[in-house]
């Protein structure tokens, strides 16, 4: 399969271990770009079964997002790539259309962007849209976890954990980076 | 949609603090006290942000902060509103009374709802 690199736009081919429930996530061989996005999957693409990297990591997001979503107060959690519109559904909001999801992305991305360039000590985000109220939590640059709220206040334990959580997908998102450059600095090397 | 005469009205009854009133384009409409002018600018950029999604379906955005008062982002008829709260436990009585001031339009009924059964319980 060829792709194309969404910073430099150059194109490069992938293995179908690189697509993992749909996502698809690659570093990119020319500019270094960290590329993650879904893509349509094959019926005839077969996943190996054996344990990668980006299985682990696809594993231990849906994770964490499958126990905030599992809190009475949430009505549903999705990852946000500014660019790239929703990345992660396990629950698709029942008040948005799927249109608005691009939108809502680059919204909550763009809002995140300026509150943290003008308040440093910015840690979350509320953003009340139609019937929703969505708490939003940056991970890495372009990267955001966003929680549909049922209603406003946020529990400790939601807050807390939604802190965490983008704790811990910061570290696995910034450790899954480097492992892919140092592997394609091998693999160019060699 | 809520004129900017009964705008600054209606924060005059409400005895908001902390604020910035600016159009569009960023020029300041209000703002009480002085040095809140150096907001307009965000206040603004956050109702560009808005603008492919609609205004019209935004309720507020919370600017949470850990070492700062939170900055309270409202869509005021053709104005935005900046607001900072002083402390986490007045957010929900903020927002209700602002969301009163600035219209249906801007806040859809169950969003109101939603912070008036916060409040009470």
């Amino acid at each position: 399969m060829i792709v194309f690199c969404e910073e430099c736009g150059q194109k490069q081919p992938i293995v179908p271990d690189q697509i993992c429930s749909g996502i698809l996530d690659y570093t990119c061989l020319f500019c270094g770009f960290h590329n993650f996005y879904p893509v349509p999957v094959h019926r005839s693409v077969t996943v190996p079964e054996a344990r990668t990297d980006n299985r682990q990591f696809h594993s231990a997001d849906l994770q964490i997002l499958q126990k905030i979503r599992s809190l009475p107060e949430v009505k549903g959690v999705f990852l946000v790539h500014q660019g790239t519109e929703v990345l992660v559904t396990p629950t698709i909001l029942p008040d948005f259309p799927q249109r608005d999801l691009k939108k809502l992305g680059e919204l909550l991305a763009a809002s995140c962007h300026l509150g943290r360039d003008r308040f440093p000590d910015m840690n979350e985000l509320f953003l009340a849209a139609d019937d929703s109220v969505i708490l939003c939590h940056w991970i890495v640059e372009r990267f955001f976890l966003a929680i549909v709220l049922k209603r406003l206040p946020a529990s400790g334990q939601l807050r807390h954990l939604g802190e965490k959580a983008a704790l811990n997908l910061a570290k696995a998102r910034n450790d899954h980076f480097r492992n892919d450059t140092i592997k394609n600095r091998q693999g160019l090397s060699g | 949609m809520i004129s900017l005469k009964d705008l600054k009205k209606g924060i005059e009854n409400i005895g908001l603090k902390n604020y910035i009133l600016v159009s569009a384009n960023g020029t300041v409409a209000a703002h009480d006290p002085l040095g809140m002018e150096t907001h307009a600018a965000f206040v603004a950029n956050c109702g560009r942000s808005c603008s492919d999604f609609g205004a019209s379906r935004i309720g507020y955005m919370v600017f949470a902060r850990t070492d700062g008062p939170d900055m309270v982002v409202f869509p005021a008829g053709r104005h935005w509103l900046g607001v900072f709260s002083p402390k986490e436990d007045n957010l929900l009585s903020l927002l209700g009374q602002v969301l009163s001031i600035t219209g249906k339009g801007n806040a859809p009924d169950s969003q109101k709802r939603s912070i008036t059964e916060s409040d009470s319980g």
